[in-house]
């Protein structure tokens, strides 16, 4: 009995003692604090964001020093406190705040303690917004590279939390003697059963997924420039245009931007999976174009184009475009497409940065069809290695445009997408070190406003600065890719369905 | 001599006596030595080897290492090469393992002490597997490739020794954990310790008869062969970063190079031996080390001996000794300490320099104001690189050679190119943050600084660059970037190097001489020339290179060369340039003596004309020829 009192005990003291280690561990907020007028400096900048109501927590670390430090992040009723210089909210807790907080501001207060005294920064916002965003989101992850390549791999994550997955990893094609360069995937409609992605060099080839079935395509014609580059699917009708592209890269011996990516030579074809042929869309050898993107009624094909034609005689015209690199600048073309006929119309200017002596690249029109999301840089199509890039906003009803200036940096932007309700946009970003791309989010409004742009959050605060990818070709999905990479991998590895040339298209 | 019952022999006691000592005597010494090898033969090899690795205090670190099978055994590799930045420290705590293996060789195969040899076999071959590689360093995919093998010998011997000690059928049930744990752990050395295991109880076949005793022989060998090749497969599905061809064969170094036009395979054969032997060995020692067989005195004599000497014969034989590759090493970390002089000297050390050397010396000379006095006075020409793929300097010493030069982007290009090939490593991360900072992209060299401030020897190095942040006026005032800053000083233009450092430098550093051009560009503009032997050019970049400093007296070289190009270009006049009278009359004696020598071949006039004119511009411009670089 004796035994047995001491037991019930010794565990309730246990007990008793593991609850004051848990009060202890729980963070409170001060009860004195000194009110400071300076706002706490975080890594990321998440301050005064814009942010979906479906979002993973943001996490960040707090930059400013002390010994101790505490954060609330209070919405009415709701509130979440945590301790520590690194913020970390759990998923469960920031749901319930998310959920309650919609359409309003998230309140956040950091306090910080050093020697015994404890001081309040200016508390900041978040402004959750009641428009949701999609799901799941993919990318390419590829060191900041130029010529080389080793592993690659075309990843998932799924936006409500941190959880990423791999669609397709090169390696398990390729190894290290043979390498497999992907790139370029893409989606029909933000789903996942119409989708592709290319392979260069060993069993190189385009993986391409038509109504949930993939094939392997070897898109290499003789009536074609090149196999299919980057690629639209229409979002209505069952085609994807491509631009087909001879390109090469060249290095600044000094500037920042490193490496200039041009194109020899570039034209546009259509595919059309249904009957396994392409057709040649704009073929000349004047003009640059690149990067197609439809309309959502799948019945006008964007894309940008450069006019660029040889005037010294003695020089290749790939030399020549190396000495006059700052000539080659882009507009922003489209043309009508008959889904009836497959014939495309006469090519009519949408935005003319040539006039303004800039150049527009990468047109993605919203899905609502309003506006016109583009990259603007001084010259060159490839502006994701351009400091000077930014995003800039053509409203497609008055023809107004602007930049997005909210959402920029003085770094480059480029590679955008719009989300399938048209009012979130994910572009890579340099502006984290110059060097490596990130991915941010940021709002627009009906109105064509942007808010500041906010960057991909992740479970650890200090991933960013340690991780040796950048993000490449970010672009949303309302749903995950079905196949596994090693279902993609047999087929990468099969054999190829050779691709047709027919002249109309059909 | 008498013997046991189970086979074993057993010596007469002085002789067992005898023959212990003298073995332990040299496995003591074998393991001194090779401590001794490493820490001072191999001190700049064993700090480049650091250098061209990287171990980070992150988590994240951790998990991106256990996204291929075998994580374990790379991480913790990685951890143990950093140790190298002390090479005495990295080389006792590779010995000590070593040590750790011999000894659990011995125990595991119950190896008896007259034989205690036969347990070094190992640690010669681990030894081998990395003493072997040179230039292959560079190029070694594999993280944490020094300690892979040794590590994961370690725990193929720990799994066996726990297998001996179970009986069956638990025995059965320890493979089949031991393979399905240990495959994303250790990879291939997971289900090699099975086979291993199988072996061993293949062998108690033939001790004892029996249908029970053929059973459990043959039961733990078929199963751990099973094992061994389907559980792989099964892991594959859970691991994107590998095919299903190189699955099996995690944690084995890739050899499989395809940089330039040589053709592998057959070069690349010897250096999987070592790794050959040391499985089949351990295989052999599973299967046989419990039936050695007795034999005479004499005759163990004469065997351990022969074991001694085909040791160390191997040893030697698969140890890398190419001086130009120690040179360029030891030049490599006299730079880094800026410690001119001794690049300089060591490159007196190569009989035929690699052109790696010849820049890094030059580069010194540069910096010590000696290069007009002084650069033909070194051996000179281009060694052909002992190694079994096409070595390019951009993979190797080429990114010191870019930083000093000036040339940040490119530099920086190649830190990033190589580390997409085989991984970042603190040589990458260390240029990239100089040529960042040099170029004033403050942000990415930040980036590289905060990633190195992670390592536990490199920390230091980061926090004392960091003070450099945002300071351009700190960093133009540092005399270390004296000479990188000055040749900072050509406009941006797109281009390529091919790949070729040396050929892109000679050819681009003279093409921008202006009026202001500064004095240290003006002069390795000259260099360049006078290493092209560009007559056309030669006048031009001399005038820049007088242009921008109050010169008493020309040096040595550019005499040499003014008085032999206005000897050969007739039409130029020369004579406003003082030459020293003692220049003169050597080359008069030059030129007599090459009449002498008129239709002789010219390897024997060169050698001829080495010893008395072996430190002339003269000799350079005649007799070194066909430079090839890399």
């Amino acid at each position: 009995m004796t035994y047995r009192f001491m037991k019930i005990n010794i565990t309730k003291y246990l007990f008793a003692v593991l609850l004051l280690c848990l009060a202890a561990c729980t963070p409170s907020l001060p009860e004195k604090y000194e009110t400071i007028n300076e706002l706490p400096s975080l890594y990321p900048d998440y301050i005064d964001v814009t942010i979906p109501c479906n979002i993973a927590p943001l996490t960040f670390e707090i930059k400013n020093d002390a010994s101790e430090y505490v954060t609330r992040l209070s919405y009415a009723n709701s509130e979440i406190i945590l301790g520590g210089k690194e913020v970390q909210p759990s998923l469960k807790d920031w749901q319930e705040l998310l959920s309650v907080a919609a359409g309003k501001e998230i309140k956040v207060e950091v306090f910080t303690c050093e020697n015994e005294s404890w001081k309040s920064y200016k508390p900041f916002s978040y402004f959750v917004s009641s428009d949701t965003i999609d799901q799941y989101i993919s990318y390419r992850l590829i060191p900041p590279s130029y010529v080389c390549y080793e592993m690659l791999s075309i990843n998932q994550r799924n936006l409500s939390n941190y959880d990423e997955d791999v669609i397709y990893n090169n390696m398990l094609a390729a190894s290290e003697d043979k390498g497999q360069c992907i790139n370029c995937h893409a989606y029909k409609n933000y789903r996942t059963d119409n989708m592709q992605f290319h392979m260069r060099q060993y069993k190189g080839g385009t993986l391409f997924v038509h109504n949930g079935e993939a094939v392997k395509l070897n898109m290499n014609t003789d009536s074609t420039l090149s196999a299919g580059v980057y690629p639209a699917f229409n979002p209505v009708y069952d085609v994807v245009a491509y631009s087909v592209n001879k390109t090469g890269q060249i290095f600044h011996t000094k500037h920042s931007n490193k490496v200039e990516v041009q194109d020899l030579y570039s034209d546009i074809i259509l595919y059309n999976p249904v009957a396994n042929v392409v057709t040649n869309v704009v073929n000349d050898t004047t003009d640059l174009e690149v990067f197609p993107w439809w309309s959502p009624d799948g019945r006008m094909l964007y894309y940008g184009s450069a006019h660029f034609e040889k005037i010294d005689s003695t020089k290749e015209r790939m030399a020549e475009e190396v000495i006059r690199y700052r000539e080659i600048k882009y507009d922003i073309l489209r043309r009508s497409w008959n889904p009836e006929t497959f014939e495309f119309g006469e090519a009519d200017t949408v935005f003319a940065a040539t006039k303004l002596g800039k150049s527009a690249t990468f047109p993605r029109v919203s899905p609502d069809s309003r506006y016109l999301l583009f990259a603007l840089g001084e010259y060159g199509c490839f502006h994701v290695w351009h400091n000077d890039a930014d995003l800039y906003l053509q409203d497609l009803q008055t023809g107004d445009y602007w930049p997005l200036t909210e959402s920029n940096s003085p770094h480059a932007e480029s590679y955008h997408s719009w989300s399938s309700n048209s009012r979130w946009i994910l572009f890579s970003s340099r502006r984290d070190d110059t060097n490596y791309t990130r991915l941010y989010i940021a709002h627009i409004s009906p109105e064509g406003k942007p808010s500041k742009a906010f960057v991909l959050p992740q479970k650890s605060p200090n991933f960013y600065p340690l991780f040796d990818r950048s993000y490449n070709v970010p672009e949303f999905m309302v749903e995950p890719v079905k196949f596994t990479p090693h279902q993609f991998a047999e087929i990468a590895c099969g054999d190829e369905t050779k691709v047709k040339y027919s002249v109309n298209g059909m | 001599m008498k013997q046991t019952s189970d086979n074993c022999a057993i010596f007469s006691s002085e002789y067992s006596k005898k023959a212990n000592k003298r073995q332990s005597s040299f496995i003591i010494a074998f393991f001194v030595v090779l401590w001794a090898l490493l820490s001072f033969y191999e001190h700049s090899q064993l700090v480049r080897v650091d250098a061209q690795s990287l171990f980070l205090f992150d988590e994240n670190f951790f998990y991106n290492m256990m996204k291929s099978p075998a994580g374990l055994l790379a991480y913790a590799g990685c951890f143990l090469m950093q140790f190298f930045y002390y090479p005495a420290l990295g080389a006792t705590i590779f010995v000590l393992l070593l040590v750790a293996q011999f000894f659990l060789v011995k125990k595991v195969f119950s190896i008896p002490k007259e034989y205690s040899l036969l347990a070094l076999v190992p640690s010669v071959l681990l030894v081998a597997t990395n003493t072997q590689l040179g230039y292959l360093i560079y190029y070694i995919k594999h993280p944490g490739w020094y300690y892979v093998a040794l590590l994961g010998i370690i725990t193929v011997l720990l799994a066996i020794w726990l297998y001996r000690k179970l009986s069956f059928p638990a025995s059965l049930f320890f493979i089949l954990l031991w393979v399905s744990v240990g495959f994303p752990l250790f990879g291939m050395f997971a289900w090699f310790a099975a086979i291993c295991m199988g072996a061993i109880s293949l062998s108690k076949i033939f001790e004892k008869d029996g249908r029970n005793s053929i059973m459990r022989g043959v039961l733990p060998i078929t199963f751990a062969l099973l094992l061994s090749i389907v559980v792989p497969i099964l892991y594959y599905y859970q691991y994107t970063t590998v095919s299903i061809e190189n699955i099996h064969l995690s944690a084995l170094p890739v050899y499989h190079l395809s940089i330039g036009s040589k053709t592998f395979k057959s070069t690349i054969i010897p250096y999987w031996v070592p790794f050959a032997i040391l499985f089949l060995y351990i295989l052999f020692l599973s299967l046989y080390s419990n039936r050695i067989k007795a034999i005479t005195e004499k005759k163990h004599t004469i065997y351990m001996l022969l074991l001694a000497i085909i040791q160390l014969g191997f040893l030697y034989e698969y140890w890398y000794k190419d001086a130009n590759f120690r040179i360029e090493n030891q030049q490599d970390l006299a730079m880094w300490q800026e410690d001119w002089q001794k690049v300089a000297d060591y490159a007196r050390d190569a009989e035929l320099p690699s052109r790696q050397i010849v820049l890094n010396k030059n580069i010194a000379l540069l910096c010590l104001g000696k290069a007009g006095s002084e650069m033909f006075a070194y051996p000179d020409g281009s060694s052909e690189i002992d190694a079994p793929m096409n070595v390019h300097l951009t993979h190797t010493g080429g990114l010191m050679t870019y930083y000093s030069y000036g040339r940040f982007n490119f530099c920086y290009r190649w830190c990033v190119e190589n580390a997409v090939e085989h991984g970042w490593k603190v040589e990458y991360l260390k240029h990239s943050v100089r040529c960042m900072l040099l170029s004033g992209e403050y942000a990415v060299a930040e980036r590289y600084i905060n990633i190195l401030k992670h390592t536990l020897f490199h920390k230091s190095w980061a926090e004392d660059y960091e003070k450099f942040l945002n300071k351009e006026e700190l960093i133009k005032k540092n005399p270390e970037f004296k000479l990188p800053l000055q040749m900072y000083f050509y406009p941006d233009v797109l281009d390529v190097d091919e790949s070729f450092v040396e050929v892109y430098l000679l050819k681009n550093i003279p093409s921008y001489l202006y009026s202001d051009t500064p004095p240290l560009y003006a002069e390795a503009a000259l260099m360049s020339v006078l290493t092209r032997k560009d007559r056309k050019m030669f006048w031009n970049t001399l005038v820049a290179y007088l242009s921008g400093r109050k010169v008493s007296r020309l040096p040595i070289h550019y005499q040499e060369a003014v008085v032999l190009y206005s000897n050969l270009d007739r039409n130029v006049d020369a004579s406003q340039i003082p030459i020293d009278e003692a220049v003169r009359m050597r080359f008069s004696s030059f030129m007599k003596r090459a009449k002498q020598f008129k239709g002789q071949k010219e390897e024997e006039i060169a050698h001829h004309f080495k010893e008395d004119f072996g430190d002339t511009y003269w000799y350079f411009y005649f007799f070194v020829r066909g430079i090839k670089s890399n």
